[in-house]
């Protein structure tokens, strides 16, 4: 019952989107690695925030997509996960 | 060049074998990385983490294009994993490589021969059935795995994974597709600690990364397949396999 009322395939599409995007960017840095690029090692760092602003979007999803479904606490539960994620940030920067 | 290339290796093999099991792969690279690629654990864990992330991007896909993922539970057990995630890695700064290879070779043996016994014919737990117990048993037992999931580099899965399937009675294709989905929200937030204390190593993680989204892409959709005894003997022969390894050098070290 609730796969009818909870849009996987928006999950599934968004994570799809997600593997191309992560794939390419990596393998363009895996290239410029071998070939000793200078500003290699910081193209990375630009990755990592890409996999880790793509997991917080995931959520987002994954949240409204139970807020429309009628579950609620798990849609509450989705955005504790993000703001848990921010809070980290938050606390190493601010605090 | 050399080492590049193994990187790939690492990633590919922890791809495939951690997609098709339904782990995020930890088990498979933090040895790898140590043993073969000769890198320090220390090194090893913040980038498996890492990796792990991207494998729950191409893992739980096939999963979920299968039906094989429970979303409440994944809601549920994220929330609590990622808090013990957060301990784990502050806790990792304080605790000796030595001890946190042994913890891993406990966590190893005691999910192999969990596996291995076989199941008892358990009622499937649901939230609405009994909530009070369901939500005690799930975020007590989220939590302590994330903590020592974090520790020694791990989704904490392979030990969800007995978990879902001996305590909850989820069926081991939606434990493990589960799993799959909710090991890239716990392992997100160890790695955003890593980050940003700066002890992920970048000539590493580009081709892990590479080889774990390639390798868990075809590692998932061959696990959404895999027969529940295949299943069953993998984990037992891998992890009795890296328990020997992993427990072997800290063991001479203290005796």
């Amino acid at each position: 019952m609730r796969e009818k009322v909870f849009n996987v395939e928006l999950l599934i599409k968004v994570q799809r989107v997600t593997w191309y995007l992560v794939l390419i960017y990596f393998a363009v840095v895996y290239a410029l690695f071998l070939l000793d690029f200078a500003g290699a090692s910081d193209l990375v760092a630009y990755g990592i925030v890409l996999i880790l602003a793509a997991t917080a979007a995931k959520l987002v999803v994954m949240a409204e997509q139970f807020r429309k479904a009628g579950l609620l606490r798990f849609s509450i539960l989705a955005y504790v996960l993000v703001l848990m994620l921010a809070a980290i940030v938050v606390q190493r920067y601010f605090l | 060049m050399f080492e590049q290339l193994l990187y790939i290796l690492c990633g590919l093999s922890a791809g495939l074998l951690g997609g098709y099991l339904g782990l995020g792969g930890g088990i498979i690279m933090v040895p790898f990385l140590t043993v073969v690629a000769g890198v320090d654990i220390k090194i090893a864990v913040p980038i498996s983490i890492t990796a792990i992330v991207v494998n729950s991007f191409s893992a739980s896909n096939e999963y979920l294009k299968k039906g094989m993922v429970d979303l409440e539970l994944v809601i549920i057990l994220s929330v609590f994993m990622v808090l013990g995630n957060i301990t784990g890695s502050f806790l990792s700064s304080y605790i000796p490589s030595t001890y946190v290879s042994l913890i891993l070779t406990v966590i190893l043996l005691y999910a192999a021969f969990s596996l291995l016994k076989g199941r008892k014919p358990v009622e499937r737990m649901t939230f609405k059935d009994n909530r009070t117990r369901y939500l005690l048993v799930c975020t007590v037992l989220s939590y302590l795995t994330g903590a020592v999931g974090a520790l020694v580099g791990i989704g904490g899965c392979v030990i969800i994974i007995p978990v879902l399937y001996l305590i909850i009675g989820l069926p081991l294709s939606t434990a493990r597709g589960t799993c799959s989905l909710m090991l890239g929200f716990s392992a997100a937030a160890a790695s955003t600690v890593y980050f940003l204390n700066g002890q992920i190593d970048v000539s590493i993680l580009p081709g892990v990364v590479l080889g774990i989204i390639l390798g868990a892409k075809f590692g998932g959709y061959l696990g959404t397949m895999a027969k529940p005894l295949v299943v069953k003997i993998l984990f037992f022969i891998i992890m009795l396999y890296l328990a020997y390894r992993l427990s072997y050098q800290p063991i001479q070290e203290l005796l």
